[in-house]
């Protein structure tokens, strides 16, 4: 707990942290306050005029309208829930299973490390988006259907880094005192060694988010998502299909727009993240004795303005 | 003829709240040509603290609030920054405590010793390599040896090319700070010899940063004693061990383990030093100490000559200190 | 496991002790079916301790005592040899179901007070974990009782202003408190301390080892004491084992090996500790080189190219331990 308190702290400072929180919890006000935030309900039918079909931005839809005549701004707005949902849940799968497979792997090692780390290596190699394609060709749309292959694909990275942070916690002498007082694998697994990778954990998390939301808009452009939900990348399915020959921007840009503005809110959190959480090296109660050779052989000291008095 | 003389120098931290720990307060001491000074205290008792303000190579915390250190009669605080860069070094140079992890663990070590002497004299590259093999043969490392990465060097080594590093500009004063802790006693020993070897041979004068006083005893001549950021008592080595009037030296060395004659209970200092950010207004050792007096806690007692060349930062008994005045 | 009296009782007995850790060959090695190299980290190690007795085990780094240490804890698994923890085998215990018995009665206290504490646990959960671990009682107010029990009798007093404490407030010697502390709290019968000082002050020294020796003196808790600086080890052993390269080069009464030392080693290790007089000087038989690495070990006696007064037959054969006086034993030709 005092850790995260820690990370918290340092991140405020981060400006680049700060802008993909706000540009991240923008989207998710969105998502949350859909219903009050949208104009229309996009499941409501309503009357159309064939004029009305990808009609331009006016006062009464102010992204204007699709090929079917709804609003496209409305659209945009439930269109996050699904991006989210997609995002979050399947990245909690993904970092789960990796988490899991990792610290077993990394602690427990021998055959059942090795054979992790074979299954691993084994689907880390094959192209996820294909094969992804091929799954959900096979089995159908749906929602929880994408989430289930996008978080059952996406665990390999997770893995291999929590199975690398392991191997080195495990030979920490703290680890070593856990052993000796008898405490078994589980015990020390999830007391002692989870507790050191949980900010990796945490700061892999965001990306992955981001790499989850991209997914599933990809799934959708190419035709494969949920049917019955819209989201930004069905959405961007349709504009392409029919909206480019019509020049409909406004309903071609906003959804690519919104992807990438998730996207990048997440990817500038999770980087900062990632930054203040990475392991360095440890001196302890000693100084850092690489930064002051590096001072000593010539860099300018810190210390520069203030050798003299003061 | 004293080629450093440090006079009250006071370094302070500054915290994120902005209040100013006191890490050292008021250290004098003055280094002779060829003679050997040892810093003794307790880790946080800024010995280091005060070395890194001599040299000003404090971290962006650290304050140099008074004091002067006179090299050559030049005042080192208040050169620039480019000529404090000359004398860094070149005349006074540092082998940090844990530098012997200090070296680019992906370059040779005989580079990253060219480098830094090229850095700082300029020189050609061929000069440069010709002096790191004179300097590895100086601390004992065979001249092949500079062509390995520094993992195929043991501990001691590496804490040897340090050394050879640091006089690779053939500085006067040279600050080791605990330069054997995590050695094993023979490697200690063997870099204890070493420091000497190269004191008599460079006419070097060697400033030991450590908190074993068994290392001082071995090559040091004079020695500093410091507490709470403060100078407890600075003499020679003959009289801090022989005739010490400190209590807390006295107690620093009942504590030290004498092979030769095992007693069967080590003596240990009873608590533990001040925080830097809870000082008491007297005498910063008397919460711990065995001769306190009821003045100890109220006033802190200023530096006493005691003799020539014997300072101590105590209040005298009646009796005791004859003669004593105030520095 | 009830503790048993009597001077005469043998709590740990370890016999022709062999540990090697194997070399990976790498590809080249695999390819051209070179013989395997093995690191000999322990290689022929035989001591006992008694109850209540205080055993040193001196050797600088390379010398084999934390892997002989962890060896008689069954923390790590031997090569060769045997390891009786009151008459019962440690590498089959440390396997079984009786395991956790194992762990209760033998504890291990390490080197590096910075380390082996777990930064994310307060001092009470670190010093109650064993409790958990072991199941010594479910009752909440009972547990407070024996992790206060167990950090008044290493010194932190008092123990409540302790509990809620993070390592990273505390002095070394505090922390180093707290594992003692984690240790006592199942109450052993055998404590294991690997260079429990040398990351200490040498003025906080002389309080853990002094609270080490109370426990001796008032629970009769048998300490197998491991360092590298013979001078703690003199003021704190009943006996002494001195190692070089994984084997005892000499054993016997703490007094007899520091006044009589019968091994080139141990008199050069003497001969080096740093005297804090000036005046007192002393021919220093300083040692040229490093131990060598434990692979490719010297024929002959192990020591003997850094040996002052090796002869040509010590190159060739190899020393066993041999009587030189009472309960006094010497591997020297």
């Amino acid at each position: 707990m005092q850790q995260l308190r820690e990370i918290w702290r340092t991140f405020r400072r981060r400006p680049m942290g700060i802008v993909g929180a706000l540009m991240l919890f923008s989207v998710v006000f969105v998502a949350i306050f859909a219903p009050w935030l949208a104009p229309y309900d996009p499941d409501v039918k309503i009357d159309i005029d064939p004029e009305d079909l990808l009609a331009p931005p006016d006062v009464e839809h102010l992204l204007g309208r699709d090929d079917a005549g709804k609003d496209v701004l409305s659209q945009l707005i439930y269109g996050a829930r699904v991006s989210l949902t997609v995002g979050f849940v399947a990245s909690f799968m993904s970092m789960f299973i990796g988490t899991t497979v990792g610290l077993i792997a990394g602690y427990i090692g021998g055959r059942i490390g090795n054979a992790l780390m074979r299954l691993t290596d084994f689907l880390l190699v094959i192209p996820d988006l294909p094969l992804m394609l091929v799954i959900i060709s096979i089995w159908g749309r749906g929602l929880w259907k994408i989430i289930f292959v996008i978080g059952m694909l996406g665990w390999t990275y997770n893995a291999r880094l929590v199975r690398s942070q392991v191997l080195s916690i495990r030979e920490r002498q703290f680890v070593l005192r856990a052993r000796a007082i008898g405490a078994g694998s589980l015990r020390i697994i999830l007391r002692h060694i989870f507790p050191q990778v949980l900010p990796l954990i945490l700061a892999q998390a965001v990306l992955s988010v981001s790499g989850a939301i991209i997914a599933e808009s990809s799934l959708s452009f190419l035709g494969l998502g949920d049917p019955t939900l819209v989201s930004w990348g069905m959405m961007l399915n349709f504009a392409f299909e029919r909206a480019i020959s019509r020049m409909a921007w406004w309903f071609l840009l906003p959804p690519g727009f919104a992807i990438v503005w998730v996207s990048v809110g997440l990817i500038m959190m999770g980087t900062t993240l990632e930054e203040i959480v990475n392991p360095r090296l440890r001196t302890h109660h000693l100084f850092d004795p690489r930064h002051m050779v590096a001072l000593i052989a010539g860099v300018r000291p810190r210390a520069e303005a203030e050798g003299a008095m003061e | 003829m004293a080629i450093l003389e440090v006079r009250n120098l006071s370094v302070n931290y500054l915290t994120d709240e902005g209040t100013a720990l006191r890490a050292v307060e008021g250290v004098s001491f003055s280094l002779e040509q060829g003679r050997s000074l040892g810093l003794v205290g307790e880790s946080g008792c800024g010995k280091t603290t005060a070395m890194l303000g001599i040299l000003r190579l404090l971290p962006a915390e650290g304050r140099i609030v008074s004091g002067e250190v006179v090299y050559d009669g030049v005042d080192l605080l208040h050169v620039s920054e480019s000529e404090m860069r000359e004398y860094r070094w070149g005349r006074i140079s540092i082998v940090f405590q844990g530098a012997m992890n200090a070296l680019n663990p992906v370059r040779r070590v005989g580079d990253q010793i060219v480098e830094a002497i090229m850095l700082h004299e300029s020189v050609d590259k061929r000069t440069a390599r010709g002096r790191v093999d004179e300097l590895l043969g100086m601390v004992g490392i065979t001249s092949e040896r500079a062509s390995q990465y520094p993992h195929q060097y043991s501990g001691g080594m590496r804490q040897r090319a340090m050394i050879a590093m640091a006089l690779a500009c053939t500085p006067n004063i040279l600050i080791a700070d605990e330069p054997t802790t995590a050695l094993d006693v023979m490697i200690q020993a063997q870099i204890l010899d070493l420091l000497q070897k190269l004191q008599k041979e460079l006419d070097l004068c060697i400033v030991l940063v450590t908190h074993d006083l068994g290392v001082v005893a071995e090559i040091c001549d004079d020695v500093l004693v410091m507490y709470g950021g403060k100078t407890a008592e600075y003499a020679s080595a003959d009289i801090i061990y022989n005739e010490s009037l400190h209590p807390y030296t006295q107690r620093l060395l009942e504590a030290f383990p004498d092979v030769e004659n095992p007693a069967s209970t080590l003596a240990s200092i009873p608590g533990y030093p001040p925080p830097l950010d809870a000082l008491p207004p007297g005498c910063r050792f008397e919460p711990r100490c065995h001769r306190r007096k009821d003045i100890c806690a109220v006033k802190s007692p200023p530096l006493l000559a005691v003799n020539s060349g014997h300072y101590v930062a105590c209040h005298p008994d009646k009796g005791r200190l004859n003669g004593a005045t105030n520095r | 496991m009830a503790q048993q009296t009597g001077k005469d009782n043998i709590v740990l007995k370890v016999s022709n002790l062999r540990k090697l850790f194997p070399i990976p060959p790498g590809i080249v090695g695999t390819l051209l079916s070179r013989p395997r190299r093995y690191v000999h980290a322990v290689d022929g190690v035989s001591f006992s301790v008694a109850q209540g007795e205080i055993l040193g085990l001196v050797g600088e780094s390379g010398s084999g005592k934390t892997t002989t240490a962890l060896c008689a804890l069954g923390l790590l698994e031997p090569t060769e040899g045997e390891i009786l923890f009151n008459g019962q085998s440690v590498p089959a215990l440390a396997h079984s179901r009786e395991r956790l018995g194992l762990r209760r009665q033998a504890q291990l206290i390490f080197q590096d007070p910075y380390e082996s504490l777990n930064p994310r646990e307060t001092v009470f959960a670190t010093v109650a974990e064993p409790v958990e671990v072991h199941r010594l009682t479910r009752d909440k107010v009972e547990k407070v009782e024996l992790v206060k029990a167990a950090l008044n009798a290493a010194g932190l007093k008092p123990p409540e202003t302790f509990f809620k404490r993070y390592p990273e407030g505390l002095s070394g010697g505090q922390r180093q408190r707290v594992v003692i502390a984690g240790a006592l709290v199942l109450n052993p019968q055998l404590l294991v301390a690997d260079e429990p000082v040398s990351m200490l002050d040498v003025s906080i020294r002389a309080d853990i080892l002094n609270l080490l020796r109370q426990l001796r003196d008032e629970h009769g808790i048998t300490i197998l004491y491991i360092t590298h600086d013979l001078a703690t080890a003199a003021h704190f052993t009943d006996r002494l084992a001195v190692m070089y390269l994984g084997k005892i080069v000499e054993i016997g009464p703490t007094k007899t090996v520091l006044s009589d030392p019968g091994h080139p080693y141990t008199e050069a290790l003497l001969s080096v500790i740093p005297i804090p007089n000036p005046r007192r000087r002393r021919k220093r038989m300083i040692l040229v080189g490093e131990t060598p690495n434990p692979i490719d070990l010297p024929s002959g006696c192990r020591f003997h190219p850094r040996c002052p007064v090796a002869s040509d037959r010590c190159s060739q054969i190899e020393p066993q331990l041999r009587s030189v006086g009472r309960d006094h034993q010497v591997a020297c030709l």
